[in-house]
């Protein structure tokens, strides 16, 4: 029998703020298309939900079909031509591709060893990765205060919570 | 907790004892499985005298299953198929730690019941809608 008592949450609820998005893009060796994109300093407003797809039965309980992911990511880079933005999400982005939303302290893989920002009010680090058929986003531009936001929308379908990587 | 037993042959049963390990059957849960309720066939018309009428030709009992996604991979969808196509199909109900007899059913006909929860892929389900083969 395998017993997990979990106790002692009182000074150990770790601190991860949505810090980084990760897309990892392979199509094919060599294709101009295979990319890893990182994007750092996400709004604070970002925001990630995991929801399950059920289906009621006639005995009055549910049953867990699968789990929809959607994340809502706001970025402050507005210098959009300078970013390429649209090229990256319009054209790099076009096929299937991985997502990792980076929490806390963890670091999005990178190449060339790219040293990221400081991790600020953060005492841990956790990554949730999803790779699957069915991932896709949305891009909107929004106006707030004094400037313009891009918002990328994200939107993912697994059967199994464990097809959710959490590292 | 299963509720229901699916099974098809190709010929018919000489003996509708339940059998655990019979071959083309599955045992499923459902997230619906009514009861057994009566359908009636009637005759009804109206007479040159404008009295109307109506004749009961037989009852039977109909009952509806759905199995859903939770249930459904790819050796089941198949078997699903062979079942809605198969000449003689069966169903058996688990019922106080028990499973019933044999009752041989008739599906309707058509396309195959299937539809897929929120248009996802990944979540088919099958509606079955039974009628005893024996009225009653």
């Amino acid at each position: 029998m395998i017993e997990i008592i979990l106790k002692d949450f009182a000074n150990e609820v770790a601190l991860l703020p949505i810090r980084a998005v990760e897309f990892y893009s392979l199509v094919e060796w060599g294709d101009p298309y295979d990319a890893n994109i990182v994007i750092h300093n996400l709004e604070a407003e970002s925001s990630f939900n995991i929801t399950a797809v059920t289906r009621n039965t006639h005995l009055g309980t549910i049953k867990r079909l699968g789990y929809k992911f959607e994340a809502t990511l706001y970025i402050p880079y507005n210098n959009l031509a300078e970013n390429s933005f649209d090229y990256i999400f319009e054209e790099v982005l076009k096929g299937r591709y991985t997502l990792s939303i980076i929490l806390g302290t963890a670091r999005a893989w990178t190449q060339n060893g790219y040293e990221p920002p400081v991790a600020i009010n953060s005492t841990s680090g956790m990554k949730i990765s999803i790779s699957n058929y069915a991932l896709n986003h949305t891009i909107e531009i929004e106006s707030v205060e004094f400037r313009p936001r891009v918002v990328i929308k994200l939107f993912g379908f697994v059967k199994k919570l464990n097809e959710i990587f959490v590292l | 907790m299963k509720e229901i037993a699916l099974r098809f042959n190709d010929t018919k049963l000489t003996d509708l004892i339940f059998v655990e390990n019979a071959s083309n059957q599955i045992t499923f849960e459902t997230v619906k499985c009514t009861d057994p309720v009566v359908s009636t066939t009637e005759e009804s018309g109206v007479l040159l005298n404008g009295r109307k009428f109506n004749h009961l030709l037989y009852m039977h009992r109909d009952i509806e299953v759905v199995i859903s996604s939770d249930e459904i991979d790819n050796d089941v969808f198949e078997f699903l198929q062979s079942f809605w196509v198969a000449r003689f199909k069966y169903i058996s109900f688990y019922k106080d730690s028990t499973w019933g007899n044999y009752v041989q059913i008739m599906t309707e006909s058509g396309k195959f019941p299937l539809t897929y929860i929120e248009d996802i892929k990944d979540l088919p389900e099958v509606s079955f809608n039974l009628s005893y083969a024996n009225p009653i």
